[in-house]
């Protein structure tokens, strides 16, 4: 409970706490060392005392040796009783008999009072009652310290009651003085609290205090750098979210033109069809009407060739997962492309992958391939696409011209390296180009999984 | 052009005139006669019940309850009804629904004329006849048991599918189908079990991958 109440102190009153328990041990053992001069005071007096009045004693009965023997008790007497007690010794007279003639009055300084027996047997010095005869008469002369003790006491309390005062002030002054002095700290949790609640603008002063000062400059300029991360990382995501909202729009207007291709140019390449072919039917016996219409059969035959590959390459992709849209995508070029061998391996793995993954998929390798046929010259692709450490990796590499035969970074009809880029930039990752010395041309594309499954896993 | 259809008498269902036209005069050039058409799924019974043509040519796309229901209705009016059906989509699925249903053909639009009036001659000689362009899609789209869950959908499904994904309500295609809107409704439940879709969104999605619809 003690210990649970001081930890609940704060840090300035426990310090001043130390402080003023330090000075008081140092006071304890002044306090000490002054009991021992004490101590060692009153004995030299007390020692001086008895032994001056031993002396004057003596002295005075060398005097009264030629003093009747029966006139000595009245005139010792007359000398004696006057004066009291002798320098803080009892004085008492006896008679050869031993009867007691004449005992000195009790002290009259500070009469009455005591001191606490333990603090006397500290103090009080030891010594054996003096005895000088005086013809047949005995004066026995006792040693009396209590005085002197009372007056160590009185001054013991008294230095106790100022040590107290000046302890009081001690821990008032040093409270006061640690209070100013770590007052920076109070600004310091205020700062980490408010940044803590997200407010990264928080910046604390340079304080005077060197270490606080120092500290105040870490935090500042950690705080910085908190707020380059935040702003790094907003940028990042509002790039990011740009992408994705140039793909996603890229992709409803893909959307749109192939459904214009579809219902209004493939109709019409239709209908147009259809009346050539009528044409061709009725001019058989006009050979030059005739052949132009055959043509015009002919022609429209390539221009819906022409909006069906288009649409193709517009539309996304078809159902089933990615796999075996991969897989009707791959077997259609190398059915297109027979000169081109493909060797195609495609590790997808078990797991969800999310639409957005799929579409990037198929359309990076769809641009890929196409770049191939159309610049490359090779007469080898490798492709391999999976996903090894959870990200996913596309490569395609080809024995074709090389970065000569790249199209420029903007193509005329597709998306060219660019788009790919792009597309991939917006999945949160990047693609990377490279042109051996060997000749051909290596693509790498990387990013992250963010299929659903993928997620969860992560989250479990 | 050495096709004859002499004689053949055949109605068109499509929701574009130049087509028709071209179509019209392609069979007249061959011998046949248009004797009746439409531009939408409806009124393709009247039209068939008014003429009794031997061949119905109709697109799959139109207006309304579209070509497949159309068609649907025709075989449950007339079961001998010879119909080619025609699409501007290639994909495998709509041509096996077709077939299913009854027409006698299937031919993508983009087909060339001569092969068009083949198949107009081979429908209306009570011979099947299916694009030679997806024949093979269509025969490895059977072999490989393909885990497409739209095969999954019962014709009726198929085609509230193609409705609800092409952008109309409930209510609307209650209307088209002369359902009570709590069939379709029921409809709609089965298919987003069957296709695992929560919303419309991914309805269309569903059906623009599949080249049921353009986007």
């Amino acid at each position: 409970m003690k210990r649970l109440s001081l930890r609940r102190l704060s840090l300035h009153t426990r310090i001043s706490l130390v402080l003023t328990g330090l000075a008081a041990s140092l006071l304890l053992v002044l306090a000490g060392l002054w009991l021992h001069g004490a101590r060692d005071a009153i004995h030299e007096e007390i020692e001086a005392a008895s032994r001056v009045s031993e002396q004057w004693l003596k002295a005075m009965a060398g005097e009264m040796r030629s003093v009747a023997p029966a006139a000595l008790p009245g005139r010792l007497l007359g000398v004696v009783k006057p004066l009291g007690r002798i320098r803080a010794n009892a004085l008492e007279v006896f008679t050869a008999e031993g009867v007691l003639l004449y005992r000195s009055p009790p002290p009259t300084y500070k009469a009455g009072r005591t001191v606490p027996a333990w603090f006397a047997s500290l103090l009080a010095p030891h010594f054996a009652p003096r005895q000088v005869a005086v013809g047949d008469l005995r004066l026995v002369l006792t040693p009396d310290a209590s005085r002197s003790i009372i007056d160590a006491w009185d001054d013991l309390w008294a230095m106790a009651g100022w040590a107290l005062l000046l302890l009081g002030l001690l821990f008032v002054a040093s409270r006061r003085a640690l209070d100013r002095a770590l007052h920076p700290l109070v600004q310091v949790m205020q700062a980490l609290d408010r940044t803590g609640s997200g407010r990264f603008d928080t910046r604390l002063p340079v304080f005077a205090t060197p270490e606080l000062g120092r500290l105040s400059r870490a935090f500042n300029g950690m705080a910085d750098r908190l707020v380059a991360a935040v702003n790094d990382n907003v940028r990042l995501e509002t790039e990011h979210e740009v992408a994705a909202q140039m793909q996603a729009r890229l992709e409803a207007e893909r959307r749109l033109i192939a459904r214009e291709l579809h219902d209004e140019l493939a109709q019409g390449i239709t209908a147009v069809r259809a009346l050539a072919g009528a044409i061709v039917q009725r001019t058989e016996a006009q050979p030059a009407l005739h052949s132009h219409a055959r043509s015009i059969v002919a022609v429209t035959g390539e221009m819906q060739d022409g909006v069906r590959n288009i649409l193709h390459c517009l539309r996304p992709p078809a159902p089933g997962g990615l796999e075996p849209a991969l897989a009707r995508m791959l077997a259609a070029w190398q059915l297109q492309h027979e000169a081109i061998a493909l060797a195609a391996e495609v590790r997808i793995g078990p797991g969800a992958v999310a639409d957005a993954v799929a579409l990037a998929v198929l359309r990076i390798v769809q641009e890929g391939l196409t770049n191939v046929v159309r610049h490359a010259g090779a007469s080898r692709v490798e492709l391999f696409i999976g996903r090894p450490q959870g990200d996913w990796e596309i490569r395609l590499r080809d024995n074709g011209r090389g970065r000569h035969g790249q199209p420029s970074a903007q193509p005329g009809s597709g998306l060219g390296l660019q788009g790919m880029d792009e597309r991939i930039a917006a999945l949160g990752g990047c693609l990377q180009t490279e042109s051996p010395a060997a000749g051909g041309f290596c693509l790498l594309a990387r990013f992250p999984d963010t299929s659903p499954g993928r997620i969860t896993e992560e989250m479990s | 052009m050495k096709q004859t259809l002499q004689g053949i008498r055949v109605m068109l269902a499509d929701d574009h005139a130049v087509v028709r036209l071209g179509f019209r005069l392609l069979l007249e050039g061959a011998g046949a006669s248009v004797v009746g058409e439409c531009d939408n799924g409806e009124s393709a019974g009247h039209r068939y019940a008014e003429t009794l043509p031997d061949v119905v040519v109709m697109d799959v796309s139109m207006p309304g309850i579209g070509g497949l229901v159309a068609l649907e209705r025709l075989i449950a009016w007339d079961a001998k009804a010879r119909v080619l059906m025609l699409s501007a989509h290639n994909d495998d699925i709509v041509p096996v629904r077709a077939l299913r249903l009854g027409a006698l053909g299937y031919l993508c639009k983009r087909a060339a004329p001569e092969e068009f009036l083949r198949a107009v001659g081979q429908v209306a000689a009570n011979r099947r006849y299916l694009d030679p362009e997806l024949a093979a899609a269509v025969a490895l789209g059977q072999l490989s048991g393909s885990t497409n869950p739209l095969e999954t959908l019962s014709e009726r499904e198929l085609s509230v599918f193609i409705k609800l994904a092409e952008g109309r309500s409930v209510n609307e295609v209650a209307g088209d189908f002369c359902l009570s809107p709590s069939t379709v409704g029921t409809h709609l439940y089965n298919i987003k079990q069957k296709l695992n879709v929560q919303n419309s969104a991914e309805l269309a999605l569903v059906a623009v991958r599949n080249g049921l619809i353009e986007a």
